[in-house]
């Protein structure tokens, strides 16, 4: 749960930094792992947190449900607990699958009720501490002990014990992992069973989150089309073309693509070093650069690329993926492509740059 | 707790959103406590009384690891991806795949009671019955 909640804060940190936040370029799949665990993690956790409410169950009915007004906002404290933690996995689980009965935004959601749930957790464990404390300072009973060291995970009556119990749950979240995590770990794709996602399956052999139909931009005009530039340094926009940009000096990086929802993959990606094509146009002083893409919709047009990752070379306004001219489903004619960033943030369809 | 609601509260959402938020976390409690606990117990509950003894604790660990399975292949295997159009997600045959990933579970798991069961029936008096 700990590395869940990490790496879903980082997760958000990156797509919305606030001022102290930067996020550098390298190491260029770090991006990967970190999401790649988070959405692991979530999925793991179901058969975890159910089991764990089921161990818990008979404690609903205990009469009175509260003594002292202490308990009572203990037990007041479990609603948001439990209903921020089934929350969280639904949500997850539904977004990962295109799935959002909700009306409020997922990204907003699923992060405030992270943050409330995580507090609740602590609420409730504060409360449980005096009595976690007094169990962990009492002696065993050494029969107890024996029983524990026992390897019959197994009951008298033939059913599963505590530990059988446990290792069982062990197994289960084991096993969600098995069948999904192959959506990013390519050597457990072939039983990558329950995936939403498979990383070689789509146009020019990886997949898309947003389809070029989908933003209506199947057949950009390439004899209109200009790559402007403007912004701090430049007393007015300098525009490339398609084959003005062709004609520069290529660079080839193999670079991963690491989607917010957990798949990714890598490829190999060719185009103009964002840095050089900021050279050419004149811009020699670099706070930030926000790439703006053709497409309308508000959250994914525009994308912020900080110094760091500006001054790396392997930061590409791509043209080609794997030796081929970019599909217009992954960005034709261009796209941003740089190390060590979410998915949601390599901006597709490029229309301009604007330097700050 | 007061960071979540500064998050949300941030993002302007409206009136009706918070709301649907917080009902939607109230009934997923109510569902949790309601329906889907009370049916685990109760099948829980069935293996005890109905199953004999060497087979129960394989057809708990059979149930416990399998449900999550099928948690999490329900989406995909009702294709809520479909409205987008967008064929690269949810790409696979999950009406092929969410079964064989079960049936990767049970089957050691039926080794496992087969071997159970052998060991019920050798150590047996004879003329007894194996299954209690």
């Amino acid at each position: 749960m700990t590395i869940c909640f990490a790496t879903g804060i980082l997760s958000h940190l990156i797509q919305q930094p606030p001022s102290w936040f930067v996020w550098g370029p390298r190491p260029a799949g770090l991006y990967r792992l970190t999401q790649g665990l988070h959405v692991a993690t979530g999925l793991a956790m179901i058969p975890i947190v159910v089991a764990k409410l089921w161990t818990v169950y008979p404690k609903l009915f205990v009469w009175p449900p509260a003594q002292t007004v202490l308990q009572a906002t203990e037990r007041l404290a479990l609603l948001p607990l439990i209903g921020g933690s089934i929350f969280l996995l639904v949500s997850g689980l539904g977004n990962i699958n295109i799935w959002r009965p909700w009306s409020v935004d997922f990204r907003t959601a699923h992060h405030a009720v992270a943050w409330v749930t995580v507090g609740s957790l602590l609420v409730h464990m504060g409360a449980k501490a005096a009595t976690t404390i007094t169990a962990l300072r009492r002696p065993t009973n050494p029969n107890q002990r024996a029983d524990a060291a026992s390897a019959d995970p197994t009951t008298a009556d033939g059913g599963l014990g505590r530990r059988g119990f446990l290792a069982t749950v062990a197994g289960a979240a084991g096993a969600v992992t098995l069948f999904t995590v192959g959506q990013t770990y390519a050597p457990l794709r072939s039983i990558a069973f329950l995936a939403p996602r498979r990383p070689d399956v789509g146009p020019q052999g990886f997949p898309v989150n947003r389809t070029a139909r989908s933003v209506g931009l199947t057949n950009v005009d390439v004899a209109s089309y200009r790559l402007e530039v403007s912004g701090r340094g430049l007393n007015k926009p300098v525009s490339f073309t398609l084959g003005e940009l062709q004609a520069m000096r290529q660079r080839t990086a193999t670079l991963p693509i690491a989607c917010v929802e957990g798949w990714s993959t890598e490829q190999i990606w060719t185009g103009v070093p964002l840095r050089e094509l900021l050279d050419a146009a004149g811009v020699r002083e670099v706070s930030e650069v926000n790439v703006v893409s053709l497409q309308r919709s508000r959250r994914l047009q525009q994308s912020v690329v900080n110094r760091d990752q500006v001054e790396d070379l392997d930061t590409l306004l791509a043209l080609m993926v794997n030796g081929e001219t970019l599909a217009p489903d992954h960005g034709y004619p261009v796209r941003l492509m740089g190390p060590n960033r979410p998915g949601v943030l390599q901006t597709k369809w490029l229309a301009r740059i604007e330097v700050s | 707790m007061v960071q979540g609601a500064r998050v949300l509260f941030d993002s302007s959402p409206t009136t009706a959103a918070w709301i649907g938020l917080v009902i939607t976390i109230v009934a997923l409690d109510l569902l949790n406590d309601g329906v889907v606990l009370p049916v685990i117990s109760i099948i829980g509950r069935s293996v005890t009384r109905v199953v004999p003894s060497w087979l129960r604790a394989p057809m708990q660990v059979g149930l416990i690891i399998s449900a999550p399975i099928a948690a999490v292949g329900l989406l995909p295997l009702l294709g809520t991806a479909d409205v987008t159009g967008n064929p690269t997600i949810q790409p696979l045959n999950y009406s092929v795949t969410v079964p064989s990933a079960i049936g990767l579970v049970w089957a050691p798991v039926m080794v496992w009671a087969l071997v159970r069961w052998r060991r019920a029936a050798n150590s047996a008096p004879v003329g007894a019955t194996s299954s209690t």
